[in-house]
């Protein structure tokens, strides 16, 4: 990935984290300690350097809320104001980011400068107004800290990357840390009634065979309607799915095919999903591939960039929303 | 605490760093206040003009901060928006 794309990734994963944070506490604007709190549960080496610091995401909320709570006490104000507490980001807008939020995400992509999430780590442990220093230290540990071991992780060889199921499919991987222990995370992948937790396109999956059943199939049902109550327009033929559990390994592999029975040209998607211990979780090894059933010479390789785009996205979203449904 | 008492605790001035980082804690607090009125607001029948009016600003204002903002199931009365 080119430095500007691998830059463009990481501000929209940490943005999504962020805002959804954001809305938890029935904020529209996020801030550096939003941003801090994104970083808690990124999947890269500065998500892992502040977990093996021992910082939990539930731990840097508490210090968070903390710390507003202390200095609106100095000011003679004691506010307990109940937020939504479930992230309702996407069932709102007008989200927007901070000043001093932007001059972070300005710093950590200057020339030089990778613009990963150690830049942005870095770049938020240099902001000049002492809250992420405040926020460390209630969390027991100091940014001269935080960069020691920042400077050390980026000395080990990097992970590899995830490998891919076959050259020349539709496919791509990502991962994605979920801050909850895996048997809570197999407990919700495993199950297709909870598919709609974390596929944004399932409402409802009907009752069928038993969960974990390998080689048994579901039907999906997409949603008809968005959260403001406005009705959806999918096309009938891809309003319901099948579901397949091709392959499961209790607790550390799982793999899912959809397909939509009424769209016979309609290519099928696999999921597959590693699920590995982690400091403060599970880290989740994601690969989407579709299962291509008509080839274009033509077309295809002019399609290829957008394909491409699109699996990112859609990478993206499941990621997202597998580690949403644990926040 | 009574209401002057706050006002002489929040008028300490002799830690002006933290003064001011209380006061950026503070504008979170009327932000997220005053998006929870104005969604009441909104609920209670309230038009856009009358929010505005009672906040001081321009129901333009009121209306570009808040309109995507709000809870997407309030529906504003539509002889005020």
């Amino acid at each position: 990935m080119s430095r500007f794309l691998g830059m463009a990734a990481t501000a929209h994963a940490l943005s999504l984290t962020a805002m959804e944070e954001a809305s938890r506490r029935g904020q529209r604007e996020a801030d550096i300690d939003d941003l801090f709190l994104a970083l808690v549960v990124e999947e890269q080496i500065a998500g892992q350097v502040l977990r093996w610091a021992g910082i939990t995401l539930d731990a840097a909320r508490e210090a968070v809320a903390a710390l507003h709570a202390a200095q609106l006490e100095s000011l003679g104000i004691t506010a307990d104001l109940p937020g939504p507490d479930r992230i309702v980001f996407h069932e709102t807008g007008g989200y927007e980011w901070t000043g001093r939020a932007l001059d972070v995400f300005d710093r950590a992509s200057r020339k030089g400068s990778k613009g990963d999430g150690v830049a942005v780590l870095r770049a938020l442990l240099a902001e000049p107004s002492g809250m992420i220093e405040d926020l460390l230290h209630r969390l027991g540990t100091a940014p001269a800290e935080v960069l020691a071991r920042l400077d050390e992780a980026e000395r080990l060889p990097a992970r590899p990357a995830p490998r891919h199921p076959a050259s020349g499919a539709l496919s791509g991987s990502a991962e994605k840390f979920v801050p909850a222990p895996v048997p809570a995370v197999w407990a919700m992948l495993a199950d297709p009634a909870r598919m709609p937790e974390w596929d944004p396109g399932i409402a409802r999956v009907e009752p069928g065979e038993e969960a974990g059943l390998l080689g048994g199939t579901w039907v999906a049902l997409a949603p008809t309607h968005r959260p403001d109550g406005r009705r959806l327009d999918i096309k009938p033929e891809f309003r319901r799915r099948r579901v397949e559990l091709l392959d499961a390994d209790e607790a550390s592999f799982i793999k899912w095919r959809l397909s939509f029975p009424d769209a016979t040209r309609a290519n099928p998607l696999c999921i597959a999903i590693i699920l590995e211990p982690a400091a403060g979780g599970t880290l989740l090894g994601i690969t989407l591939e579709w299962q291509r059933i008509r080839k274009s010479r033509v077309l295809g390789p002019l399609l290829r960039p957008w394909q491409k785009f699109a699996i990112w996205m859609q990478l993206s979203q499941i990621g997202a929303a597998i580690s949403r449904a644990f926040r | 605490m009574e209401s002057a008492q706050i006002a002489t605790v929040a008028a300490d001035v002799s830690d002006p760093r933290a003064g001011l980082r209380a006061v950026a804690s503070l504008r979170v607090l009327a932000d997220r206040l005053e998006l929870r009125q104005v969604e009441a607001a909104l609920r209670s029948g309230m038009g856009w003009q009358a929010i505005a009016d009672a906040l001081g600003v321009t129901r333009q204002a009121v209306h570009k901060k808040y309109a995507k903002r709000i809870d997407p199931t309030i529906r504003p009365s539509r002889r005020s928006t």
